[in-house]
């Protein structure tokens, strides 16, 4: 049975499936959301308004026997936060689940004529439209909880907070772990404001029974995703007591600060002084000397890398899964907090009121440049979420992200592009870091720009990276590689032995190539991967996006950064170099 | 005799004595190198990764091009588990060392590990 | 401007009085770019692949900067 699409019409609560039209049939993942959007959104569209749409897409091995770690869900839309296109991807439970109901994407269109709010309930059988009042207002702990006790075969939950249900550009869209956490987001760039704006405060999604996934060539697949198994599983950062295993994302902490590279107290120096206290080593010790909480947690069924954690409260207790690098960065170092127990509550609050930790963090860090709180006032800083959850005028300010927040209390560092604030590593200490943020339709994303060996990529010898140009197509070619995992569905992390180990590189194209009944060398992942960034450039270039978009804040030109002093000094013209191949 | 502050992360720490962060000061004689530093706290070189000096970039895992590099007093050395992961995107363009910079134009600039994964860790 | 100068591998026989790791030191005038002491060293353009300044690579038309460390790296096998 071949994929379809479901088309889920909120103004008149109706629904249909639709067979995937061939121009579609090559692309899920980012691939998909991105194509559907570029096609369906007017890029001129209020994007809170009627004519965005949401929609959701798991990656072309998502659901398949024993594909390692491929259980992420691509989000797209046009970006509250942004303005431009997004696609927001996310672990948890939610794209195996789509993925088996022989779904390619699911299109949430429209706005309830009576104002009212839905949940979706999602099964073989079709779409529930019920009626969301008895948890409105709910923060996603208690959602999570309701719905598993609700509905029967523990399905996954997409649901948004009170953010989402407000509107606030910095909404983002929580999936449940295998836990029934919601430990997982959709987090960047607003998109739970964009399903807020759909009336539906929560999807969820019951596989029992599902079709399943095709697969066209089995020997193919089989073959592809042994090889990936094997790279993954003998390279020292994803196997098995590596180091993402052990101390998950967070290993980065101690070593951007050791590089000078952390941005800390809102980007004005670039290292911390507090920073092993909230690494991943730190984590590590809490686990051991509390005796609860876990590291080498799987955030979605079949990932053999497991580099989620679950950190535990002083009693032992499971506290909040996860405390991620970018989460403990944003609310640490950014903010002068060396507590990882205040930082820990902070990510629950993010959690549970339905907020993206990065740009929650980084606001609260300009809301303290500002002068209204200290930098390092852990009390103050959580304080802040009582006024999001009651919605009072600086919660709504707070929810909306950096740059109002910048704004509203004048200042004047704002550490963003493209309205999105820039996640935990410093460009002017780590200049191909600035590249990609400055050039990625996404915004200011530090998932954008993957490394893929050029020689693997088939570009070696045509990049140097010692000259201008050399930097421009690489970070091209570190883009395309990048926008081709997010439409595998795997997770972005079998990069890093992909790019060490040629064959594991194979084994990710076959894996897909036996999916998509294709050869393997009809795979071509750079040119399918440019083909996703001229589709997402192109948009938002009609959405009024110019090259004038593609640049670093003016601070980091001219605001030394300790210890090396550093500036950013990269000229304009070279940031446009990326993606002259399309003008 | 130049005294330097060492801190150790991961299972290295047990080099000084503890479990995953362990910070020393340490007195050195004149003319220590890297190489000294580490025969002073008994870490073999196999069993180390990224080595920073004073925020420059100075080792990765699976080579060793700071073994005679001079330190100085005051310096301060982060050194890393041969597990600690560092993706090339997010030290492009960062201060390293000359000796570094030719030792990876000869292995290859952009790998996450210059360790042979065939080989047993303990080599 | 004062600034110190490192060269390595096969370009050190440009330089045979300089000891492994030992620096030239030179006064040259403010702004002199880093291919302008390339020259007054006498080393070939071809032969210099990477300009490191002060642990960064840089460009050959850089300015130099009083008390800069500057290193002059060749093409090495392999990569």
């Amino acid at each position: 049975m071949s994929k379809q699409i479901l088309r889920i019409n909120m103004a008149d609560l109706s629904y249909k499936y639709e067979k995937v039209p061939k121009k579609w049939s090559k692309w899920a993942g980012r691939g998909l959301t991105s194509t559907i959007v570029a096609e369906e959104v007017e890029p001129t569209c209020h994007p809170l308004g009627p004519n965005n749409k949401l929609v959701i897409a798991p990656g072309w091995v998502s659901g398949t026997p024993a594909a390692p770690s491929s259980g992420r869900t691509s989000f797209g839309g046009k970006s509250p936060l942004t303005g431009g296109i997004k696609e927001s991807n996310s672990g948890g439970l939610s794209s195996q689940k789509i993925a088996k109901l022989g779904l390619a994407a699911i299109i949430i269109e429209g706005t309830p004529k009576d104002e009212k709010w839905y949940t979706l309930f999602l099964n073989k059988d079709g779409v529930k439209f019920e009626s969301a009042d008895n948890i409105l207002g709910k923060g996603m702990y208690q959602v999570d909880e309701i719905f598993w006790k609700k509905y029967p075969n523990e399905p996954a939950i997409i649901g948004i907070g009170p953010v989402g249900e407000k509107k606030l550009s910095n909404a983002g869209i929580s999936i449940n772990d295998p836990e029934n956490k919601p430990g997982r987001y959709a987090g960047r760039g607003g998109l739970g404001a964009v399903m807020g704006a759909r009336g539906v405060k929560a999807l969820v999604v019951d596989d029992t029974d599902g079709p399943g996934v095709d697969i066209a060539d089995m020997d193919l697949f089989k073959a592809g995703r042994k090889k990936l198994t094997d790279a993954i599983m003998s390279h020292d950062l994803t196997k098995p007591g590596g180091g993402l295993n052990l101390y998950g994302t967070n290993v980065l902490m101690n070593i951007i600060n050791e590089a000078g590279g952390l941005p800390t107290r809102n980007f004005s120096a670039g290292q911390f002084e507090g920073a092993a206290k909230i690494s991943g080593e730190m984590i590590a010790e809490m686990v051991e000397k509390r005796g609860g909480g876990m590291t080498g947690h799987g955030c979605h069924p079949g990932c053999v890398i497991k580099c989620s954690n679950i950190y535990p409260d002083e009693k032992g207790n499971d506290f909040v899964s996860c405390v991620e690098y970018e989460s403990a960065w944003a609310f640490g170092a950014n903010c002068g907090i060396d507590d990882l127990d205040y930082v820990a509550k902070m990510i629950r609050e993010c959690n549970d009121l339905g907020l993206d930790t990065i740009e929650a963090g980084n606001t609260v860090a300009v809301y303290m440049d500002g002068g209204a709180l200290e930098f390092g006032d852990k009390e103050g800083a959580l304080s802040l979420f009582d006024e999001i959850r009651k919605m009072s005028p600086l919660g709504r300010i707070l929810g909306q992200g950096v740059e109002a927040t910048a704004k509203a209390f004048g200042v004047h560092r704002v550490p963003t592009v493209k309205g999105q604030s820039m996640p935990a590593y410093e460009p002017r200490a780590i200049k191909g870091i600035g590249v990609t943020y400055a050039t990625t339709p996404m915004g200011a994303d530090h998932t954008a720009g993957y490394t893929i060996a050029p020689e693997i990529a088939g570009v070696s010898g045509k990049v140097d990276p010692l000259t201008d140009e050399g930097k421009a197509d690489l970070s091209l070619t570190f883009q395309a590689a990048t926008a081709f995992i997010d439409s595998t569905g795997y997770c972005l992390f079998i990069a890093f032995p992909i790019l060490d180990i040629e064959t594991g590189f194979a084994g990710m194209v076959e894996s897909v190539a036996g999916v998509m009944g294709l050869k393997a060398d009809g795979v071509d992942a750079i040119a399918m991967g440019k083909e996703v960034l001229k589709i997402e450039r192109e948009f938002n270039t009609r959405a009024g996006f110019t090259p004038a978009d593609d640049r670093l804040p003016e601070f980091m030109r001219y605001e030394k950064l300790p210890p090396h002093d550093a500036v950013w000094t990269m000229p304009d013209e070279d940031l446009d170099k990326v993606y002259s191949w399309i003008d | 005799m130049p005294n330097i502050n060492v801190t150790l992360y991961g299972d290295i720490a047990s080099y000084g004595a503890g479990k995953h962060i362990a910070i020393m000061d340490l007195d050195l004689p004149d003319g220590a190198v890297i190489d000294t530093l580490l025969q002073e706290i008994s870490l073999p070189s196999t069993e180390r990764g990224y080595l920073f000096v004073n925020a420059v970039l100075f080792d990765a895992p699976g080579l060793y091009a700071s073994k005679d590099e001079l330190l100085q007093n005051g310096d301060h050395i982060g050194i890393f588990s041969i597990r600690h992961m560092w993706p090339y995107q997010y030290r492009d363009g960062i201060h390293m060392s000359e000796a570094l910079q030719i030792a990876m134009e000869e292995s290859g600039e952009m790998k996450n590990t210059y360790r042979d994964i065939n080989q047993p860790e303990s080599q | 401007m004062r600034v110190e100068v490192r060269v390595f591998a096969t370009l050190r026989r440009y330089l045979p009085d300089l000891g492994i790791g030992e620096a030239r030191v030179m006064d040259v005038p403010d702004g002199t770019t880093l291919d302008e002491i390339r020259e007054i060293l006498e080393l070939p353009a071809e032969e210099v692949k990477v300009i490191m300044v002060n642990h960064l690579q840089a460009a050959p038309q850089d300015p130099g900067a009083d008390g800069d460390r500057i290193t002059y790296i060749p093409a090495v096998a392999g990569g």
